[in-house]
């Protein structure tokens, strides 16, 4: 991120071969270019120099749960394949703390990606009930919202997830864009900051 | 549209390989007629060279044993259609070797539907029949676990039926 | 020890539920063990059954497309557009120009390598190899990319219609795709000496769940789980559809019939398809992508259609009847999964219970094909 009125990085003027980082000696010759320190964004408790930092104890408590959620592993169908995308290589949703748990007596987030039919409408209802509370759910894609495509005449669909267990957050499209997901857990991060 | 060469040599180089998979499939059509002979209702081989079969629900599983007799080692799907007086029972095979397709069709009543299970013969017709049961209520006498498959356990009816409602389903539990 | 009873031993019947990291879709597997090694196990599938054949028959032709990007195979959802569009197609007589089919082939091969990476990628994950997992879907997402310029979607792309496809090549496409098959196929020897060579790799899956290849014919197997048993059977070769006669390319075998060469065949076809695609990107002719003829809703004659292909999990086929109104009256779609999901039981009995995961992992089902 650059300040406003600053070049964009691709005019360095200099070789980038010569440039290595001070703390990381290993970087010469890699293609390693100092970045451009950006002010920080105040995203919950922080610090912008020196100082002392005086929060309520449930702001800490909220601001570090809403930044280490443990998602449960439980895609369904296509929008599956679109978290598992979201979780590695290019839109890493690691780098926001977020880890995808097997099992969901260890994660506090349930994002039910994909159509829940009535076969698997008792074991989602089973898996929130076997999270620990505080606990949050994201009904990910069309399906998991309002049955998406399959509203009508699809007699083996439930229309929504939100029929079985509560949702904090519905993201729409057939599949969501990896960034759509990032975007729910940002909103799903405020809202629990707010609480 | 106009045709450049190598695409009228490439339609040319089409034509001829149909041409043989439709001498292929008249020839087994014919190696069939030789064995079942009077049962064979209707025989027929369209244009994309499958043998299309119809008999009665009697001879099906001697008919079936015929075929797989004559090589088709693979069985593709077995299904069957709502023709809305009758259901149609399908199977479709074919042969690796030869490279013919062969369907089957019979008709069952739609209210006492039952056909004699084929799945000694292809390990994979187990789970087809099964599929054929969940979605249209035909009974497979001798089927070795005859149990729904893709719908819920306890659902009521079944949904390929032209007839299926939606009204007594599932006994639903209180979500909350 | 007169007086004590002798002990009992029972099998231990363990249910690898619904959700589980491993399962690839929601698939229970409900395994009879003895100790660790699996005596029977019964697959339960259906937890993904979205009724696609009955919503087929309350659609008009046109609208069941997007269904089959969605509700079968999403992982490789060209090839479903493919076999549906292919089976109406046939069924109303309609001829798809030539463009048509060469954008056909360039973008199912595409996805064919897209769906191996996520298959070889899964399997990493299931072994425990979490980095091959990273690495398989980094190249993923460049593949998705190139699709995701053609058609709109990342996943579900729907770009298929009867009568050809919907959109053109944007400009520079042609080139982007060359690019970015070199960096993918490229990547194969890194893939081989993190994961593929890799001694723990071979030791899990060598010999592992053995498919001999007449089971292999007589259960129905298909794609790679056909060809890593030896046995030499491409749909696109011997029961060519479309204009796969006009290409070139090798169908890769394995020997043994084990999760190895089951996994070493996908990871050769992705090469394969990156050469089919590099000569139809040669070869593709200008002109029409969509045929014009084909009417907003179509009533085609009394008659059926079968049309099957051959998609990256195995032979797909749709068949489909009509009865003369705009709705068809039957679609019933030959899921290559749910064939291989039956097959677990015969492979899988006498390996232990971590080896039927990497079975499973290696037969490659996606649940949405199997439960449509």
């Amino acid at each position: 991120m650059t300040n406003p009125g600053e070049q964009d990085g691709s005019g360095q003027g200099e070789s980038t071969e010569d440039a290595e980082c001070p703390d990381r000696p290993w970087t010469r010759g890699t293609h390693w270019t100092p970045l451009q320190h950006a002010p920080p964004q105040l995203y919950g408790p922080a610090l912008r120099g020196p100082g002392i930092l005086v929060e309520s104890t449930e702001q800490v408590v909220e601001w570090a749960r809403s930044n280490s959620l443990w998602q449960m592993m439980f895609g369904l169908a296509c929008c599956a394949i679109e978290m598992m995308a979201t979780n590695v290589a290019h839109y890493d949703l690691d780098r926001f703390g977020t880890m995808p748990r097997a099992s969901p007596r260890q994660s506090d987030l349930m994002i039910v990606a994909g159509t829940v039919t009535h076969k698997i409408a008792p074991v989602v209802e089973r898996l929130y009930r076997q999270m620990a509370e505080p606990r949050w759910v994201i009904a990910m894609g069309d399906c998991a919202t309002s049955g998406g495509i399959y509203y009508h005449g699809a007699y083996s669909v439930v229309k929504g997830v939100d029929q079985i267990v509560p949702v904090d957050v519905y993201i729409s499209g057939c599949p969501p864009r990896p960034e759509a997901l990032i975007d729910a857990i940002f909103k799903l991060e405020e809202m629990i900051r707010q609480q | 549209m106009n045709d450049s060469p190598e695409t009228k040599q490439a339609r040319a180089e089409q034509a001829r390989t149909e041409q043989a998979r439709t001498e292929q499939a008249r020839a087994l059509l014919d190696s069939l007629r030789g064995d079942l002979g009077q049962e064979l209702l209707d025989a027929a081989i369209p244009e994309d060279g499958t043998v299309k079969i119809r008999i009665e629900i009697q001879q099906y599983r001697r008919t079936v044993e015929a075929l797989h007799a004559h090589g088709l080692d693979r069985l593709e799907f077995i299904t069957c259609v709502d023709r809305r007086t009758y259901l149609e029972l399908l199977v479709q095979a074919y042969s690796m070797k030869m490279r013919a397709t062969v369907r089957l069709t019979s008709r069952l009543e739609r209210g006492a539907a039952q056909a004699p299970t084929i799945s000694d013969l292809w390990p994979s017709a187990n789970w087809e029949e099964r599929e054929v049961y969940d979605q249209f209520g035909v009974h497979f006498v001798g089927h070795p676990d005859l149990r729904r498959i893709l719908n819920p356990d306890r659902w009521i009816g079944h949904p390929l039926l032209k007839d299926y409602t939606d009204d007594a389903v599932v006994e639903r539990p209180d979500y909350f | 020890m007169t007086g004590h009873k002798a002990e009992e031993v029972q099998d231990f019947l363990i249910n690898i539920g619904p959700q589980h990291p491993a399962t690839h879709g929601v698939l229970r597997l409900v395994a009879k063990l003895d100790g660790e090694e699996v005596v029977a196990v019964d697959p339960r599938i259906g937890y993904m059954h979205r009724s696609l054949e009955k919503l087929a028959e309350k659609r008009t032709y046109h609208q069941v497309v997007p269904f089959t990007d969605r509700t079968m195979d999403y992982v490789s959802s060209m090839f479903n557009n493919w076999v549906y569009c292919g089976a109406a197609e046939k069924l109303m007589d309609i001829e798809v120009p030539e463009r048509a089919e060469y954008l056909r082939v360039i973008v199912a091969e595409i996805n064919r390598m897209a769906s191996h990476l996520l298959s070889l990628g899964s399997i990493g994950i299931d072994t425990g190899a979490t980095t091959y997992f990273v690495w398989c879907f980094a190249a993923r997402e460049k593949l998705v990319k190139l699709l995701e310029d053609i058609s709109g979607a990342r996943l579900t792309y729907c770009y298929m219609r009867i009568g050809g496809v919907i959109d053109d090549t944007p400009e520079g496409w042609a080139d982007k795709v060359r690019v970015t098959l070199e960096e993918v196929v490229g990547e194969i020897p890194r893939y081989r000496r993190l994961f593929h060579d890799n001694f723990i790799w071979k030791m899990r899956s060598r010999d592992i769940g053995i498919l001999t290849p007449e089971e292999a014919v007589k259960l129905g197997a298909g794609g790679p789980c056909l060809r890593g048993s030896g046995v030499n059977w491409d749909l696109r070769r011997d029961m060519p559809y479309s204009i796969y006669e006009r290409f070139d390319f090798e169908v890769p075998l394995g020997s043994r019939g084990d999760v190895y060469d089951r996994m070493e065949c996908r990871l050769e076809e992705l090469r394969q398809s990156a050469r089919i695609v590099e000569q139809a990107l040669d070869d593709l002719p200008e002109g029409p992508i969509l045929n014009s003829r084909v009417p907003r809703i179509p009533a085609p004659d009394a008659g059926e259609a079968y049309m099957r292909i051959e998609s990256p999990r195995g032979e797909l086929g749709c068949y489909l009847v009509s009865d003369g109104s705009y709705q068809p009256l039957r679609m019933k779609i030959r899921a290559p999964s749910f064939v291989h999901i039956g097959m677990l039981p015969h492979i899988s009995v006498g390996y232990t219970l971590s080896d039927m995961i990497n079975i499973l992992g290696s037969l490659d089902p996606v649940l949405g094909d199997s439960d449509r």
